[in-house]
């Protein structure tokens, strides 16, 4: 846990930034072989690696098991959970930054864990298994941000060929831009499929958050600190934590951690004082 | 606590064999090469192009 340790030193928006930067530097081509860990649409002009959900669909779209993705996917979770996401995807990043605009704001209440599996499961393995088209392709905001809108600014044939469904893309982007100024990650915690790949490892994952019950005083900092809104001493490894780290480092008593023997959420009820 | 860190294991172990081997059977059947072809030059829905 030598790496955790050097995780809670740095700036989260440093590593952000530079994940950032790094899968949009369009190295040569040949880097496209390899899936992005976090979203980034592989048709953004200055894009580096493969889409990953769009690979996904491709093999989904040509009916084959994609043993390659799957596999790069399952180990990225395995080992790291959902680090990924809090991270490096630049996605992730785009929404704790608009986030930080100084605005009224709203946590919704209502909490839907099983929609980024049911959008996962739909757009981007069903639908195109069985029609042959890339469907989450089609609503995805982030190749509406990276691809779509450069494209259309770059290149008189693209912005000739733009029409309802661009302009649909845009409208859901400008959206969900909007719900990113005044809630908490909202694409992560409702809509991303990606984020559902690697949730289904987290629980699992050799990278680990542990929470010491003696030690809490429930002082409700880290829930305070935590870009999904979800209570790290009980759920600090369930999947929807992202393993930023916020909780541990905004827990002054120390009983939030990186690493422990096992991981096991606490359980019990933690008061929160006033 | 022990049986529960132990089961784990196991399962970490189990699944990434698993998954390497996924990976290498998709190195062999050429799936990065279909990946690369795939994501290059453009993914017209990604654009909002029907």
């Amino acid at each position: 846990m030598r790496l955790a340790g050097q995780l809670l030193r740095v700036r989260r928006g440093w590593v952000q930034l530079g994940a950032a930067v790094l899968t949009n530097s369009y190295f040569p081509a040949f880097l496209k072989h390899v899936p992005c860990p976090g979203l980034n649409c592989y048709s953004c002009p200055a894009a580096a690696f493969a889409c990953p959900i769009g690979g996904l669909q491709h093999f989904a779209a040509a009916r084959q098991v994609p043993l390659y993705l799957g596999g790069m996917l399952g180990l990225i979770g395995l080992t790291t959970g959902r680090l990924t996401c809090g991270w490096l995807c630049p996605f992730g990043w785009l929404q704790d930054l608009a986030y930080r605009l100084p605005t009224r704001k709203w946590s919704p209440k209502l909490r839907l864990p099983w929609l980024r599996f049911a959008i996962l499961a739909a757009f981007v393995l069903a639908l195109p298994f069985f029609t042959g088209e890339q469907w989450f392709s089609k609503i995805c905001p982030a190749g509406t941000l990276e691809a779509g809108i450069p494209w259309v600014l770059l290149s008189s044939e693209v912005r000739k060929q733009a029409g309802g469904l661009f302009a649909f893309k845009v409208g859901t982007l400008v959206a969900l831009l909007g719900w990113m100024v005044v809630t908490r990650r909202p694409f992560c915690r409702y809509f991303c499929p990606l984020g559902a790949i690697y949730a289904m490892f987290h629980s699992i994952s050799l990278f680990r958050a542990s929470v010491d019950p003696t030690a809490c005083d429930g002082c409700g900092q880290c829930r305070k600190a935590c870009p999904v809104e979800i209570d790290p001493p009980t759920q600090i490894n369930s999947m929807e934590c992202i393993h930023c780290l916020e909780c541990v480092r905004a827990c002054s008593s120390g009983a939030l951690r990186v690493g422990g023997s096992s991981g096991a959420p606490h359980r019990g009820p933690v008061e929160v004082r006033s | 606590m022990k049986g529960q860190d132990g089961t784990r294991h196991v399962a970490q172990w189990l699944l990434a064999a698993l998954l390497v081997a996924a990976l290498i059977a998709g190195l062999v059947l050429e799936q990065a090469a279909q990946l690369f072809a795939y994501a290059w030059p453009l993914c017209l829905p990604c654009i909002g192009i029907q």
